[in-house]
């Protein structure tokens, strides 16, 4: 399997940095970008997309270099974050057009009859694009994307806007995809990641903070995340005076997860005990130190 | 691959307003008919209303590709940048002079007279050619069909209104009330050829350059 490589990739719009000297090895499987708004997630999906050029750097894949974008884009899917393309027309037939731009000359309408299946819009194939739901024009995004079989398919925000058992389909259709290809997403939500992606990147402020797995990559926050009980008294002054991250109320009882260099003190009705940090609290921790 | 258009697509995508322009037809048609043969009134109702519509598909062509959300997604296809530009809005200004031609054989054959096929084409057609590169141009440059309509209405009432005085460098039309022989048409008809290409040949580089995505 090829990888896709990334080797101090920049961007710069005039004196604005928003990319710095970003170096990645992705391999087959889903990987996710995970960073703030205006961390640079956006711009290094436009770059991979060849929407745009990056200022220096090299991306490859294989025997494909990215300074002949006409040639990369026969292999990418692409879903920006926001899509919703020609409202006046069928499922089908929006997807049939679309296959004709990708250039898919054999077997045309067996393809789109394919993506379709496999984004469960089988029953809305005759349905006009605008009559859809959210999440329903998220899926046929995604198989506009996967049209044509990309060898790598890229994903801007999943599931921006979705309500939750739309976002749990989207996430399962996702890991789908990353059995076959390389799936990027890009997102702030931790949770998409923590839910599809087995390796992650974590972007700020256009830099490339921390890469690798996303237990190790959990790992970061070892030692920092503590878990205490406090009464509903305590509650407030402990959010005041802590670093929270979560919390869950049991009856009267609130459990606190806080983010710490040392224990909490006199924290609430038990003493605090550390737990083991998750990719959502490694992230926060590394946020918190880049400020 | 290589990426293929699909103009009939192209128009269905359009919606509603695909259809606007043949509507313009049979209006006009209509008042040639309730005018018949007063050419003092058929003629400039034609120039000032038929030419500034060969804009219409220019600027809805683009609806979909620069304008609604994920458009960007057009752009990372496999298909040439001037296909999705200059060659849809060329096609649909062939498809708007074969439209003219028609409109035009009908009045002159049933509704007026005097033999206006030739010199109506002549005039219309290149100013029509001068209006599909304003709407393309303002399309590309504003991303919005809105405001590319707003500068659509904006030049015509103007230089309508002022007679052609207000902006005269970028006047093609002739308010002409009867039909001109052709010899005096070249000049005006290559003025509008020539402000028409720039205006073509501007929103084919821009378009070739967009890098601002909804």
């Amino acid at each position: 399997m090829e990888t896709l490589i990334l080797s101090g990739v920049s961007k710069n719009y005039g004196k604005h940095i928003a990319l710095q000297n970003v170096s990645l090895e992705i391999e087959f499987g889903m990987f996710g970008l995970l960073g703030p708004n205006g961390a640079g997630k956006t711009t290094l999906m436009r770059i991979l997309t060849t929407l745009l050029s990056a200022s220096s750097g090299e991306i490859r894949f294989g025997n494909l270099n990215w300074n002949e974008p006409h040639k990369i884009r026969n292999i990418i899917g692409y879903l920006p974050q926001k899509f919703y393309l020609y409202k006046q027309i069928k499922v089908r037939e929006a997807l049939q057009h679309i296959a004709k731009l990708k250039g898919i000359q054999s077997n045309n309408d067996k393809a789109v009859d394919s993506v379709i299946e496999k984004v469960n819009l089988s029953d809305q194939r005759d349905k006009k694009i605008g009559k859809l739901s959210g999440g329903m024009v998220r899926r046929l995004g995604i198989a506009q994307a996967i049209l044509g079989d990309p060898k790598i398919i890229v994903v801007d925000e999943p599931t921006a806007g979705l309500d939750p058992e739309e976002r749990i389909r989207f996430r399962r259709l996702l890991r789908q995809l990353g059995r076959e290809t390389i799936v990027i997403i890009s997102t702030h939500i931790v949770e998409d990641i923590e839910a599809t992606c087995d390796k992650a990147a974590i972007l700020h402020k256009g830099q490339l903070i921390k890469s690798g797995d996303i237990h190790t990559l959990g790992k970061i926050a070892q030692g920092k995340v503590w878990e205490v009980s406090v009464s509903e008294d305590d509650f407030h002054s402990m959010y005041e005076k802590c670093n929270v991250i979560s919390s869950h109320r049991t009856d009267n009882i609130y459990r606190l997860r806080i983010l710490s260099e040392e224990p909490p003190m006199n924290a609430g009705l038990f003493s605090p005990s550390l737990v083991t940090p998750s990719l959502e609290d490694a992230y926060l921790y590394l946020m918190n130190k880049k400020g | 691959m290589k990426g293929r258009l699909n103009l009939i697509f192209d128009w269905k995508a359009m919606g509603v307003n695909a259809y606007i322009p043949f509507i313009v037809v049979l209006v006009l048609i209509s008042y040639s008919k309730m005018k018949q043969d007063a050419l003092t009134h058929i003629i400039p109702a034609l120039e000032l209303t038929f030419p500034v519509f060969a804009a219409w598909w220019s600027i809805f062509l683009f609806q979909d590709v620069v304008e609604e959300p994920g458009s960007e997604t057009l752009f990372s296809y496999p298909i040439k940048r001037w296909k999705l530009g200059l060659a849809r809005v060329g096609f649909f200004f062939i498809i708007y002079i074969i439209l003219m031609l028609i409109m035009l054989f009908i009045i002159d054959q049933w509704l007026v007279t005097e033999e206006i096929l030739l010199p109506l084409a002549i005039q219309l057609g290149t100013q029509s050619f001068f209006f599909a590169g304003v709407g393309f141009l303002s399309m590309v440059l504003f991303l919005k069909s809105g405001w590319a309509l707003v500068i659509l209405v904006v030049y015509t009432s103007t230089q309508v209104l002022t007679r052609g005085t207000l902006i005269p460098i970028v006047n093609i039309f002739i308010f002409n009330q009867g039909v001109l022989p052709i010899s005096d048409l070249w000049g005006p008809a290559l003025f509008s050829v020539l402000m028409g290409t720039i205006f073509w040949a501007l929103a084919h580089m821009l378009f070739l350059k967009i890098r601002h995505f909804v």
